[in-house]
């Protein structure tokens, strides 16, 4: 079930309804988000639901092992059989196919005349985001911030329907205690949530499609037909699509959570505005990189070793990274661009203790600088294969004679808006989400109403998946 | 938006009640509703014969009614009208098929032999013009196409597709009536025509129904491939119609095999059409489907469309039938 779409509208204000109708009955309102979680899930493909069940089931039993042991060889013994089977279950439907494909281009490189079988599996949806909740779960049991939660509890948690296919990646010890305590239907931050579903539905359906399917798409699939000037064009017009997409999601997310009474992380804040890589991995996909830190990068050591340790486990934990992302090389090379700037802003920042003095020029520079090297890096993200991402490279260095055509009037304007929209303040919002809430309820439904026709109207006919529904 | 200290209790926005926050969303959900009624009618109309566009309708059609009353479709109408998103008014067949029909095959022992004028030699200097048209099948095949076009150096290639479109329903996207328009525009010398993945379906054609599979369907849909042909071969010198791929559900396989016969037996009666079948190239070597082939991995999850591997090795087949045609080497 898609976001922007009437199927999801019908289905939230039933969900709405319900959701505040049974808050008194703790027992009934768990089974009944649950039960609307795997039919949202279901949605599109109800085989994909046993999967979930079957993960819930399993991490389940390991937290539960892992609370009631006492020696540490054991619980680290379950924790290790836990993220085992997790891994086990996100390797064999996202990564089998790239593992023997890979394998075999080997062997048939070294001339060994065998092959791995391959087997076409279908990669279930949000399967990385929820794989990531239940390691999130287990490993905070394991190291005792949190205890096991009651059976139904967890099963919401992980289905719970507004992040479950793309994230935000919210961790038990944030939402789990929301569902002990009590939610007040008097006080809903309305306002904000209604506020975060328009933006997200005008990011998705009026700027992330429409650059898809007006350039991005034609750039990328056929590079040899288009000048540099179109390849640079379409270079920003994909950070802005990326942007646009992903975050439209965690923005319906967060939104459709706080109408519900539940407060998700934020997960985007202004990347383009980062003014070096490091900041830019603070401000995209944040609850991400929180959990490749928490999970990943402190558990190799962080940055409490030598020098060369810590830039080890900053490459390791990016190029990992990139690897969730998708199961090929491009995404490896992508996530190892990214650790292999931010080692070398490491080694800036350790050769100079002393930082620079800071004018508007300097930060112009500094988010000039990272805003390139961020959209130079999508182009290994979005293209087929490496080699249409050498192509793309190639003809965008040596095809400045050719033409323009491609590009037009709107999408220069969609670009803009995507990568100015993110130096609105948010007092500027603030003020305005202040004034939307004194206005009477019917007021504020015909505004409403308004931002869905000029959504709806501008909108490409049809919906387009959420890119990182693939993740 | 970008991050700032926090806010003064003055500018922070009011929280609201349940009560207040569900009446909010009815009014703007219908509200919005009755404002996009076109467009949502227009959706409703696009669905597949089923009961889901029959509830689909019986919902959009009073709404729309309401709209109109109300005259709140007028905004969306001019947005629409400047937007140049028009609504077909021609009906969902051009010419209705004669209640019995018999297909006349040409007797492959008894075939008459049409000799067509010589194409002109293409070279990098005046390449081949070529047109890829097409439904979701276009849509990696298309640029695999394009890019092994362009290593020849002789042919300049352009694709254009419609995800969910196709011959079945004009009513959703009337591709005779595109080409037509289209043809003046890029001048193509010839096109390469992909259609078939969502034309399976059920069509009503003035309050009669076609089921799809029946004779009546396979007349009604014979006639729609013509009219895509006709269409083409007014601008074109030759038409590459591409059928589709062995596919891995068996009642799609058996709708495919319909459709691909319609095609090979429209292109019979037109000389300047080349029929190129795709589906023994994507079967194994058991005749059964399979997503990889040669170790490569050529159709996606859904077991139909192609995979850029799909998508260059259809390529590669039709590339060498069109360079055959026009005498140049397909690289």
């Amino acid at each position: 079930m898609l976001f922007p779409t009437i199927t999801f509208a019908t289905f939230f204000v039933v969900v709405f309804l319900a959701n505040w109708l049974l808050m008194p009955f703790p027992k009934r309102w768990r089974w009944f988000m649950l039960a609307a979680s795997y039919f949202f899930y279901g949605f599109w493909n109800w085989r994909f639901v046993g999967l979930i069940v079957v993960s819930t089931l399993a991490n389940q039993f390991f937290a539960v092992q892992i609370e009631r042991a006492d020696a540490e060889t054991r619980r680290r013994g379950l924790v290790a059989a836990a993220v085992a089977v997790n891994l086990g279950l996100l390797g064999y439907f996202k990564y089998f196919g790239f593992f023997v494909e890979s394998v075999n281009a080997t062997l048939e490189t070294l001339g060994v005349g065998t092959s791995l079988p391959l087997v076409q599996i279908t990669l279930p949806v949000g399967i990385s985001f929820f794989t990531f909740q239940a390691l999130s779960y287990v490993i905070d049991i394991y190291r005792r911030k949190l205890s096991p939660a009651p059976p139904l509890d967890f099963a919401v948690y992980l289905a719970f329907f507004p992040q479950l296919v793309a994230g935000p990646i919210v961790r038990g010890t944030e939402l789990l205690p929301q569902f002990v305590g009590r939610r007040d239907p008097r006080r809903i931050d309305a306002s904000r949530a209604f506020y975060l579903i328009a933006i997200g539905l005008a990011k998705k359906v009026v700027i992330a499609d429409f650059l898809a399917s007006n350039l991005v798409d034609a750039v990328f699939a056929s590079p040899g037909q288009y000048g540099s000037v179109e390849i640079l064009v379409a270079l920003y017009a994909y950070s802005v699509q990326i942007y646009a997409d992903f975050s439209a999601y965690s923005d319906i997310a967060i939104g459709a959570a706080l109408l519900l009474g539940f407060r998700f992380p934020d997960n985007f804040n202004a990347p383009y505005t980062a003014v070096s890589i490091q900041d830019f991995w603070r401000r995209w996909h944040m609850t991400l990189s929180r959990w490749l830190r928490d999970y990943l990068y402190i558990p190799l050591g962080g940055s409490h070793g030598e020098r060369w340790l810590t830039r080890r486990n900053l490459m390791l934990t990016m190029l990992l990274g990139g690897l969730w992302h998708g199961a090929a090389w491009r995404f490896v090379i992508w996530g190892g661009l990214h650790g292999a700037w931010l080692v070398w802003e490491r080694y800036q920042q350790e050769r100079r203790p002393q930082p620079l003095p800071v004018t508007p020029a300097t930060i112009f520079r500094r988010r000039f600088v990272t805003f390139h090297l961020v959209t130079f890096a999508w182009i290994f993200f979005r293209a087929s294969s490496l080699s249409t991402a050498w192509d793309i490279i190639w003809r965008l260095l040596t095809e400045w004679g050719g033409g323009v055509e491609a590009v037009s009037l709107p999408i220069l304007l969609a670009v803009g808006v995507g990568i100015g929209a993110q130096y609105v303040t948010r007092p500027a919002v603030d003020r305005v989400l202040a004034g939307f809430s004194r206005l009477a309820p019917a007021a504020q439904g015909a505004v409403l109403a308004l931002s869905l026709f000029v959504i709806d109207s501008l909108a490409n006919e049809g919906v387009a998946a959420f890119i990182y529904f693939q993740f | 938006m970008s991050a700032s200290p926090p806010r003064s209790s003055r500018d922070a926005a009011r929280p609201l009640p349940a009560g207040h926050v569900l009446l909010v969303m009815l009014v703007a959900l219908l509200g919005g509703a009755l404002l996009n009624a076109r467009g949502i009618l227009r959706t409703a109309e696009r669905q597949e014969l089923g009961t889901g566009r029959s509830v689909a309708l019986a919902l959009a059609e009073p709404l729309a009614d309401v709209s109109a009353f109300l005259r709140l479709d007028l905004p969306r109408e001019s947005i629409d009208d400047a937007l140049g998103r028009r609504t077909t008014d021609r009906p969902a067949v051009v010419a209705t098929p004669p209640a019995t029909t018999t297909t006349t095959l040409v007797d492959g022992g008894a075939t008459t032999t049409t000799t067509l004028p010589s194409l002109r030699a293409v070279t990098g200097d005046d390449p081949l013009e070529l047109w890829i048209i097409g439904d979701s099948f276009a849509e990696l095949f298309g640029p695999a196409l394009v890019n092994r076009s362009t290593d020849t150096g002789v042919v300049d290639a352009e694709v254009d597709f419609r995800f969910i479109s196709g011959l079945s329903r004009p009513d959703y996207f009337d591709w005779p009536v595109y080409i037509s328009e289209q043809l003046p525009n890029v001048e193509p010398e010839a096109a390469v025509v992909i259609f078939g993945g969502n034309d399976a379906q059920d069509v009503a054609v003035g309050g009669e129904r076609f089921d799809v599979g029946t004779e009546a369907w396979v007349d009604l849909y014979a006639i729609r491939v013509a009219e895509a042909m006709d269409a083409l071969l007014a601008g074109v010198e030759r038409v590459y119609w591409v059928g589709l791929p062995i596919m891995e559900s068996a009642g799609f396989n058996a709708n495919v095999l319909l459709m691909n016969s319609v095609y090979e037996s429209e292109a019979r009666e037109r000389p300047r059409v080349t029929f190129i079948s795709s589906f023994e190239l994507f079967q194994d070597e058991n005749g059964e489907y399979n997503a990889y082939l040669d170790g490569k991995h050529m159709r996606y999850a859904d077991g139909a469309h192609f995979t850029w591997n799909g998508g260059y090795r259809l390529a590669d087949e039709v590339l060498s039938v069109i360079a055959a045609d026009w005498a140049f080497e397909p690289g």
